[in-house]
């Protein structure tokens, strides 16, 4: 079964896996042999054609996206545009045609993708966390109160909620910033 | 970043600064480029932390499988009848030796596991623990820790354990430096301890290695038992765990 470009970008942004496993299947191979003809090997195709879902979902979460391509252009010129990003940063620009960075629709593909790239990082790190550490970083934003997180974490305290709240952060922040690839994204 | 401004930014975030201090942080920022940056990292990680429908979407595309791609496609296309031929016959004879050697049943004998997914764990702890000679203990023992020198990590370890045997991170990190000098059974110990704690940051951590434990001292079934459990629960090493699983069965 085949599904329509609107299909799909609606089954991206539901996440649904049908559409997930159909869009691997479909676009992946091509995008994947584009890698390995550029520099690249099969892992890097997988991270950049995963990267690529991610933007896309990232877009439509921000506002409806409406193409004038088929999904398959539209997915081929992101991970090109994407995949040069990569080889710059590598120093190897020049063994690839550059043509998809003189293409400004795409300018907004770029920042959405930096904060991707960033986001994946921090998420990285956050997801090495233990499960306790997890859960009380993200009932604090939740601005559950302390009184509510000491309760349902099972602390003696709010004052110890308080600490703890503060000792996953740090470690967190400590975490990332210790990751070798921090200061790339992070100085972009 | 000083511990200060680490928990000023936080107190900012939370909106639990004073009017007085709330001006003077203010003032800070737009002098102190460091600090805006420092509060531009928390408020995206606090952003980042949130966003769950990533987190998930990442998940499912990692747990899709790939199809073939265009180079293996051709690959296979052109195997000719003679390969094909020469493929049966080396598959003939790799059965007939697989036969022979009926007590070779594991793909993957316990070193190799080992050797193949087991690495020491990096130091992400900060220390903040209301004893402060127990603190400086361990910045010193997790500096030796860092440096590969295990065994005067475990000298300075043991000196936190012997103030309190409890100690959650004295006990971890002596685990996997008793690791990685091959004394399993006091690594067994170390993480046991830190098991029975429960609550703390490094459960996960300790499932893991408890599993090398276990593969180390020929406890295979154990082992299995350990990283089938860590396979079936949403631990980080979850996928890494069902390899191992695929590789030990």
């Amino acid at each position: 079964m085949d599904y329509t470009t609107e299909a799909i970008l609606e089954g991206i942004s539901m996440s649904n896996n049908d559409v997930l496993n159909y869009i691997y299947k479909k676009f992946f191979p091509s995008i994947c042999n584009f890698i390995e003809n550029n520099n690249g090997n099969e892992e890097d195709a997988r991270d950049l054609f995963q990267e690529a879902v991610i933007v896309i979902y990232r877009k439509m979460k921000k506002e409806p996206l409406a193409l004038s391509c088929n999904f398959k252009t539209y997915i081929y010129s992101i991970c090109r545009l994407l995949w040069l990003k990569q080889l710059e940063k590598r120093k190897n620009s020049n063994e690839i045609n550059s043509e998809a960075i003189l293409d400004n629709r795409l300018d907004e593909v770029s920042q959405t993708y930096d904060q991707t790239e960033k986001y994946r990082l921090y998420q990285k790190h956050f997801q090495l966390l233990g499960v306790d550490c997890k859960k009380v970083l993200q009932l604090t934003l939740e601005k559950i109160s302390l009184q509510d997180i000491a309760e349902i974490m099972g602390y003696k305290s709010e004052k110890y909620a308080k600490k703890r709240k503060y000792q996953c952060k740090q470690m967190l922040i400590e975490s990332i910033k210790s990751d070798k690839q921090f200061k790339e994204v992070y100085d972009e | 970043m000083n511990d200060t401004n680490f928990d000023r930014i936080e107190d900012f975030l939370d909106g639990e600064l004073s009017n007085e201090q709330l001006k003077n942080f203010e003032k800070d920022l737009l002098e102190d480029s460091d600090l805006q940056m420092e509060l531009n990292l928390h408020q995206e990680v606090d952003e980042a932390i949130m966003e769950n429908d990533i987190m998930d979407l990442r998940n499912k595309l990692d747990a899709i499988e790939t199809p073939p791609t265009e180079t293996k496609k051709r690959k296979y296309k052109y195997l000719s009848k003679w390969n094909i031929t020469a493929a049966s016959i080396a598959l003939l004879i790799g059965l007939g030796s697989l036969m022979y050697l009926t007590n070779n049943k594991s793909t993957y004998s316990n070193d190799k596991v080992y050797s193949n997914y087991y690495k020491p764990y990096n130091v992400v702890i900060n220390t903040r623990s209301s004893d402060i000679t127990i603190d400086n203990l361990l910045v010193n023992a997790l500096k030796s820790y860092e440096s590969k020198d295990y065994r005067t990590a475990l000298t300075l370890f043991k000196k936190i354990l012997d103030k309190d045997s409890t100690n959650i991170t004295g006990n971890f990190y002596s685990g996997v430096s008793n690791l990685e000098i091959n004394e399993y059974s006091k690594a067994n110990k170390n993480f046991t301890r830190v098991m029975r704690h429960k609550n703390n940051l490094f459960i996960e951590q300790t499932e893991w290695y408890l599993g090398f434990c276990y593969l180390m001292t020929n406890k295979r079934e154990k082992a299995i038992v350990q990283f089938n459990s860590i396979a079936r629960g949403n631990s980080f090493y979850k996928t890494k765990a069902r390899e191992i699983l695929n590789r030990l069965e």
